[in-house]
């Protein structure tokens, strides 16, 4: 009876230290997991920075005044005059 | 007896002194000290563990809880076609703690102020301001940014915010408006959007360890809410075919001013709308309150002859006269109450067509006074004119119509044609659109609208497909602006030039304007036109604005994919200008 006793809470001190250090375990798993996470929302969030920069860059590229400017002064090109300007009849 | 015993040693168990009989009560008192002291401490922890717990916890969660703010972004806009007009994006401020940077070597000093180009005397100054806190550059560059926080100076801070790029510049100032440093809108659009485009700052709630990481998301307070995307009505093409055509008209005409409204008839949708002066709303340092007026919806105008197509319509609604009914026009002079209306070209007798074509004061009048105020006024106010549209933009006039029983028949008079009521260049633009629209008004939208709204009727269709023709004569040989001659399209519209008012009397400066509408078979765009003083020896609308209309309708109508409704063949006097226009580009960009 006393040996039966004894290697109960022996057992159960095993158990305890076990799920005590599963509990650690886990804790750090989400701390880590967690923290990649933080990463990658960060990084998103560059990405999305990123990406608004760019829409800038790529609307002011393409803004009219500066296609104008190169239109006329690079491509040597002008708006058709009327005699040039030729209307295709089609289905739409 | 004692005495010798005490000589004696003793073990401590057979110390006498214990065998003295001390009463039960002492050492029961002391264990009842001893118990009440322990009953007090145990009360405490359970007082502080189980009922002051809050208290305690929110204290300890202090030492590593934080609330932490998650940033939301505003809204994007867009034009019509998805090409981006509006966009935030994060920069950094600069910020000292002038304690902490008063321990800066002066070759750190030195650098800083090269990096945010600011004087070593300047940054010293901000720093002896005697506060804990100052700003020293906001919204830097992120490259200038990670410069500066790669040289880790002491007591320099950076903050994140954010700020608004307008890529379009000073195309769009006037409606797009602009946002203050704390990304407010404080103009335009986006003002008048304000509560689509803000984003809302939401709050979570971390645990940071002691080198200030975060390493738990414990829950968040708010979720973050960010500002959602405004796709406007506008399209960037027309809108800078406008911005340039207006732009050009404004110096060569020496004027001060201009604007143009262009509205899309199908859906009421305006599709561009400029005005000049501009800024640029990226650069807003030295701003007048010229440039920042957006004329096309605050500056209320008396229009002169661009009203008169209206009181045709209601001539010709009323059924009191037809387009062939010929009306006296005295030779140009007529007078009313004690006062002359005059023609600037005599005429004897002109139909009501013809009153339109030549713009006539006096037919118009004529025509006004077969009129009583009360159904006058209440044609204009059907028409929009005396209220405000309500779009949301700020400052908005609402026009002058004053009510009818304070009209007296001079007044009456000169309201046919444009004097003695005010409105803006939008309102007019609006009410035209009664014309295109064969006799319907439709509500305008700054934004894209997918379905048509319902219109309203101000006359019947009849009505407004005579007027119109009646306004594509305008344009046409014997009117008053053929250079609004558009090649390959039919277009109608109406000129006018009227005196400014200054201390209550006109005096010799104008507004010119052309309001039209085209293609005229099957009406898409009207185009509003207003210059503000053209002051370089014209001043005549047909002259002015008609020319600026031409441009804008012409490169548009293109732009959408119009159909030609009138033969490719080139104009006489417009491929004259184009000729000109084009030996001046030669001339000037080889």
């Amino acid at each position: 009876m006393i040996r039966f006793d004894a290697f109960l809470a022996a057992l159960l001190i095993v158990l305890a230290a076990a799920s005590a250090l599963g509990v650690i375990a886990s804790q750090h798993e989400t701390r880590k997991l967690h923290d990649a996470f933080e990463r990658e929302q960060n990084r998103a969030q560059s990405l999305d920075v990123e990406w608004g920069r760019l829409q800038i860059e790529q609307s002011s590229l393409v803004d009219h005044r500066r296609v104008e400017k190169i239109a006329r002064e690079k491509l040597d090109m002008s708006p058709p005059q009327s005699g040039q300007i030729v209307v295709l009849e089609g289905q739409p | 007896m004692t005495r010798a015993r005490t000589r004696k040693a003793v073990t401590f168990n057979h110390n006498p002194l214990l065998q003295l009989g001390l009463q039960r009560w002492r050492a029961r008192l002391v264990l009842l000290v001893l118990l009440v002291g322990m009953a007090v401490l145990l009360g405490r922890s359970l007082y502080l563990q189980g009922v002051r717990n809050e208290f305690l916890q929110a204290r300890g969660e202090s030492r590593y809880a934080r609330v932490l703010e998650v940033p939301a972004t505003r809204g994007r806009i867009s034009d019509r076609n998805g090409n981006l007009l509006a966009v935030s994006t994060p920069v950094h401020s600069v910020w000292a703690i002038p304690s902490d940077a008063s321990q800066l070597e002066p070759g750190q000093l030195r650098q800083l102020a090269q990096l945010l180009e600011m004087d070593v005397a300047d940054l010293n100054a901000r720093f002896a301001a005697g506060r804990d806190f100052v700003f020293l550059k906001r919204q830097v560059s992120p490259e200038l940014a990670e410069k500066i926080a790669a040289l880790d100076l002491p007591g320099i801070h950076q903050q994140k915010e954010f700020r608004r790029f307008y890529p379009s510049g000073e195309v769009m100032a006037h409606m797009l408006g602009f946002t203050g440093v704390e990304d407010h809108g404080q103009e335009g659009i986006e003002l008048a959007f304000e509560r689509v485009l803000a984003g809302q700052a939401g709050t979570k709630r971390v645990v940071k360890d002691r080198r200030g990481q975060v390493v738990e998301d414990v829950k968040p307070i708010h979720q973050p809410r960010d500002g959602k995307d405004v796709v406007l009505a506008m399209d960037a093409g027309i809108q800078y075919l406008a911005y340039a055509a207006l732009r050009n008209a404004v110096q060569q005409h020496n004027a001060r001013a201009g604007s143009v409204v262009v509205l899309d008839v199908q859906t009421g949708e305006v599709l561009a709308l400029v005005n000049a002066p501009t800024f640029n709303p990226n650069n807003r340092a030295h701003l007048t309150g010229a440039q920042l007026r957006n004329r096309v919806f605050t500056d209320a105008f008396e229009p002169g002859s661009i009203m008169k197509p209206f009181v045709a319509a209601m001539a010709l609604e009323s059924g009191k006269f037809r387009a062939t009914t010929s009306i006296d026009t005295n030779a140009g002079h007529f007078v009313v109450g004690n006062r002359t209306i005059h023609d600037t070209h005599p005429y004897r007798t002109l139909t009501v067509a013809e009153v339109i074509q030549k713009s006539s004061n006096i037919g118009a009048a004529r025509m006004a006074l077969e009129f009583d105020p009360e159904s006058m006024r209440g044609f204009y106010a059907r028409l929009g004119f005396g209220s405000p549209l309500q779009l949301g933009f700020p400052g908005e006039a609402s026009g002058n119509l004053r009510p009818a029983r304070d009209w007296k028949p001079i007044e009456q008079a000169t309201m046919s044609y444009g004097h003695g009521i005010s409105v803006t260049l939008i309102q007019i633009a609006r009410a035209y659109l009664a014309f295109a629209r064969d006799g319907e008004l439709l509500p305008l939208s700054l934004t894209r609208v997918e379905a048509p709204p319902l219109g309203t009727r101000a006359f019947s269709p009849q009505v407004a497909r005579e007027v119109r023709h009646m306004m594509e004569t305008v344009v046409n040989p014997g009117g008053t602006a053929t250079r609004a001659r558009v090649t390959g399209y039919r277009v109608a519209g109406k000129t006018g030039t009227a005196n400014k008012i200054e201390g209550g009397r006109y005096v010799n400066r104008y507004v010119s304007s052309f309001v039209g509408l085209a293609p005229v078979s099957n009406p898409r765009l009207v185009v509003a036109v207003m210059i503000d003083e053209p002051s370089a020896n014209q001043h005549f609308g047909g002259m002015v604005a008609a020319p600026v209309f031409a441009q804008v309708a012409e490169g548009s109508l293109r732009a959408l994919g119009v159909a030609p409704d009138a033969p490719l063949a080139p104009l006489q006097l417009t491929a004259m200008a184009q000729e000109n226009a084009a030996r001046g580009r030669a001339g000037g960009g080889m």
